[in-house]
């Protein structure tokens, strides 16, 4: 190829990268990382992150009313690590807040060596260029109602009361055998841990009691890593006397997720566990959150208006 | 890494051209050889070892047949014999073993136990490559490669070992080996002809897959209108999925100077069921036509059978006749070469029949049209023959993806029950999974690539005419072909990846 020409080549690749980088903002939605976005800047004082055990878990409007906690629950549907890295960095440039409680569930899902490789160039290249990972927003301009129809005042809770039992009996099983944290869920676990670490807030491994996606295997997993990095990891599975879960009661879909009612009795236990811990600070009576209020009621009709209080069988 | 994942055209493949480029002339092959293993080992890990196997022993029985004397016929038969058993017997074994069995046990009072191979990808035609360069060497069109690099690079190339197209050793080897210079040209010509593969692939094929997929799986639930635009939906899915990935094959390979066979040549403008099949998956077609349908209508039974049918029959229908246990064997191989299952062969046969009624019909039609005072070549006809072809060729992919041949049958018949014209209107159809904007971006993509099929069928290079357009004007199509692909592409959030559907079979 003469000079000309690749000077030309290279015209055309700056022309289209030009292209992407202008069409990116307009691609991306203002509402990028959800319902979050909604809450003022800074004002947030832990993160809850992971996929579905994740949002079905921790309600924030609970722990808001319990303890005067602020948070929001940033769980997605089978959300991948590499996917919870780049949404927390995100979520960071308007967030300060002290605490990240991750759910160690999205810890093991690999699809083996390539396939990750493949999805995490996927993921880089879409946090890069926000027309790859955001270019179905089209599809926006020609719907009616554009309304996400998310309540608010849930901070990021699934609200499922429904209940479908589990009925496949205990399933805690003591044993030495470890599913390490794969390679690559590891490399993305340590950038979160970097990134934490590095804005001065504390990590939390927390694990979602659930017979279909744990095993003790995984916990020994999630513990190893914990050990070794100095993390603290809080397994509801080996405290399921203490969280009070009763399977007939407290599952939507027989033991994958817990419903709202087991989402209550864990964010009680989680306050308790929080309180004796004291990393966060108690915001009811401040101005700031006055909101907060306003919402609780909103919750509380939501929900039926009931609060479970911490009271498992141990407390 | 599929052809279609970021990894592969943003990293991996630009990294082979860039070295491509900067390795002197004489490396290039091997450069292309290494980059076909690392692909190949990335997508078949340990299976990595059938595709050894397959190049080790046809080099090595090329090189018998070299050493083999004018007089040595027998043993060259023998050694051809013993390469086409091993290849063919292997895939036989790996792909069909687990369908007879089971068939097996199905009819008679057995329960002999089912293995359960893992297909190594791409088998099913790196095996008709190292089949057909056997049968090259044995009738002396090529010489035994003495090369094992060579030969390992025809078989392995990476853009096309996924899906093919099937390539001769004459036409390709030597253009791989070659390693001709990047040039401009076929840097252009080879991206633009990617990003039409890609446009195909990704805008239509993709999002065409969630409709078809819920007919398709829960057939039973449908019937009627919604189970024929299902059938009609997954024909263009077929086309535009497997003609996306030859378009991104032949334009891989373009980039570096290798011209790879043509697979397809507009097939929906043809008259009959067996010029459907010379535009459609040509390098398959070709391939069955010269180491089945020839080999065989040259037998000595099969030249008696002739002589014989021609002496009772006349020369019309005694030829028809002489050339069926040949096309018999062509259209069983061709519909079980898709896959292990009795829609598969069906598929085949439907085929066959329909070649040999068209040509058996052919005088009627010709009387038919004569009467109607009908032109053979007017638009009339050719309407009528499009309408008709359209029809052969939908039912004949109904059964091809039905799960099962009762699945066809039952699928087909409730194509004639329940049929409700409202289902266009009253909603049906967006409960599918796609909403109308889907539809809307399948049936402008259709539109596009209907046009485009329009202007090859009259001989028009849309490359060439492209560049000879001016500067502004030919990047601004090309950065909207590629901005059509990244905006209207089916891939990312909400949408599960699809594998080649070629690649399957």
């Amino acid at each position: 190829m003469k000079k000309k020409q690749w000077i030309r080549a290279a015209a055309f690749l700056a022309l289209l990268a030009a292209a992407f980088a202008l069409l990116s903002p307009v691609f991306t939605p203002k509402d990028e990382l959800g319902n979050i976005q909604e809450e003022p800047a800074n004002s947030l004082d832990y993160l809850a992150i992971g996929d579905s055990e994740c949002y079905t878990s921790i309600s924030p409007m609970q722990l808001w009313g319990d303890y005067g906690y602020v948070g929001y629950n940033c769980g997605l549907a089978s959300q991948r690590i590499q996917d919870a890295y780049y949404r927390l960095k995100k979520t960071l440039e308007c967030q300060t807040p002290r605490l990240v409680l991750l759910e160690t569930n999205m810890l093991f899902r690999n699809k083996g060596v390539r396939q990750e490789t493949v999805t995490g160039f996927d993921h880089a290249f879409g946090n890069l260029v926000g027309l790859y990972q955001y270019h179905n927003t089209w599809k926006s301009l020609f719907r009616q109602n554009r309304a996400s129809g998310k309540a608010e005042w849930l901070k990021g809770l699934r609200y499922r009361p429904d209940c479908r039992p589990y009925t496949g009996g205990p399933y805690v099983e003591k044993t030495e055998k470890v599913q390490p944290v794969a390679a690559a869920q590891r490399f993305w676990l340590d950038r979160i841990l970097a990134l934490c670490r590095k804005k001065h807030i504390r990590l939390v491994l927390y694990t979602v009691p659930s017979p279909l996606c744990w095993s003790y295997a995984k916990h020994n997993g999630a513990e190893a890593y914990a050990k070794s990095h100095g993390l603290t990891l809080l397994d509801l599975n080996l405290q399921l006397d203490k969280v009070g879960i009763d399977w007939s009661k407290d599952t939507w879909d027989r033991g994958n997720h817990l419903n709202f009612s087991g989402a209550q009795k864990l964010t009680a236990y989680l306050g308790q566990w929080l309180r004796e811990k004291g990393w966060l600070p108690d915001r009811r009576g401040e101005q700031a959150y006055a909101a907060w209020d306003r919402e609780m009621a909103l919750y509380l009709t939501g929900t039926g208006g009931t609060m479970q209080k911490a009271g498992g069988k141990g407390h | 890494m599929q052809y279609v994942s970021l990894l592969y055209l943003l990293a991996f493949l630009p990294l082979v051209l860039l070295a491509y480029g900067l390795s002197p002339q004489r490396h290039r092959w091997k450069l292309l050889l290494a980059a076909s293993y690392i692909f190949y080992g990335l997508l078949s890990k340990t299976l990595i070892i059938y595709l050894l196997f397959s190049t080790i022993s046809i080099h090595e029985l090329g090189l018998w047949l070299n050493a083999c004397q004018d007089g040595e016929k027998e043993r060259k038969r023998r050694i051809l014999w013993y390469g086409v058993f091993v290849h063919i017997g292997l895939l036989a074994v790996l792909k069909y073993s687990a369908f007879f069995l089971e068939s097996l046990n199905a009819v008679l009072p057995l329960a002999l136990p089912v293995p359960s191979f893992v297909l190594p990808a791409g088998i099913s035609f790196f095996t008709l490559q190292a089949v057909s360069y056997l049968s090259d060497v044995y009738h002396g069109r090529i010489r035994g490669d003495e090369s094992l690099g060579r030969l390992a690079l025809y078989l392995a190339f990476f853009p096309a070992i996924v899906e093919g197209p099937i390539c001769r050793y004459a036409e390709t080897a030597e253009e791989l080996y070659a390693g001709r210079p990047l040039t401009y040209k076929n840097i252009t010509f080879g991206a633009q002809r990617m990003v039409w593969g890609l446009f195909k692939k990704l805008v239509v094929a993709d999002r065409l897959n969630i409709f078809v997929q819920k007919i398709f799986t829960h057939w039973g639930q449908y019937s009627g209108l919604v189970v024929l635009l299902g059938a009609a939906a997954y024909t263009l899915q077929l086309y535009a999925d497997f003609s996306g990935c030859i378009d991104l094959t032949i334009g891989t390979a373009e980039l570096f100077g290798v011209r790879l066979p043509e697979n397809f040549r507009q097939p929906f403008f043809s008259r009959t069921a067996s010029e459907f099949w010379r535009r459609w998956h040509i390098t398959l077609g070709t391939w069955f036509k010269d180491y089945i349908f020839y080999p065989l209508s040259l037998t000595r039974p099969v030249k008696a059978l002739g002589r014989k049918a021609r002496k009772t029959l006349g020369r019309r229908l005694g030829q028809t006749v002489q050339v069926l246990p040949p096309l018999l064997a062509v259209w069983v191989c061709n519909g079980l070469w898709h896959g292990a299952g009795w829609n598969y062969l069906f598929f085949g046969l439907y085929y066959f029949v329909l070649i040999v009624f068209g040509n058996l019909l052919e005088p009627a039609a010709d009387r038919a049209s004569h009467l109607l005072g009908l032109s053979r070549e007017g638009g009339i006809w050719r309407v009528f023959q499009t309408v008709k072809m359209a029809a052969i060729v939908v039912t004949g992919e109904l059964f091809f993806r039905a799960e099962g041949l009762a699945a066809g049958f039952a699928m087909f018949g409730s194509i004639f029950s329940g049929w409700n014209r409202a289902v266009l209107t009253d909603g049906t159809l967006l409960r599918l999974g796609l909403d109308a904007c889907d539809f809307g971006v399948i049936a402008a993509g259709t539109l596009v690539m209907l046009a485009v099929d329009l202007l090859h069928e009259r001989g028009v290079c849309l490359r060439e005419k492209l560049a000879q357009t001016n500067l502004p004007l030919r990047w601004t199509i090309c950065l909207a072909a590629v901005l059509a692909v990244v905006i209207f592409g089916a891939y990312g959030a909400g949408y599960a990846p699809v594998d080649p559907l070629y690649a399957g079979f």
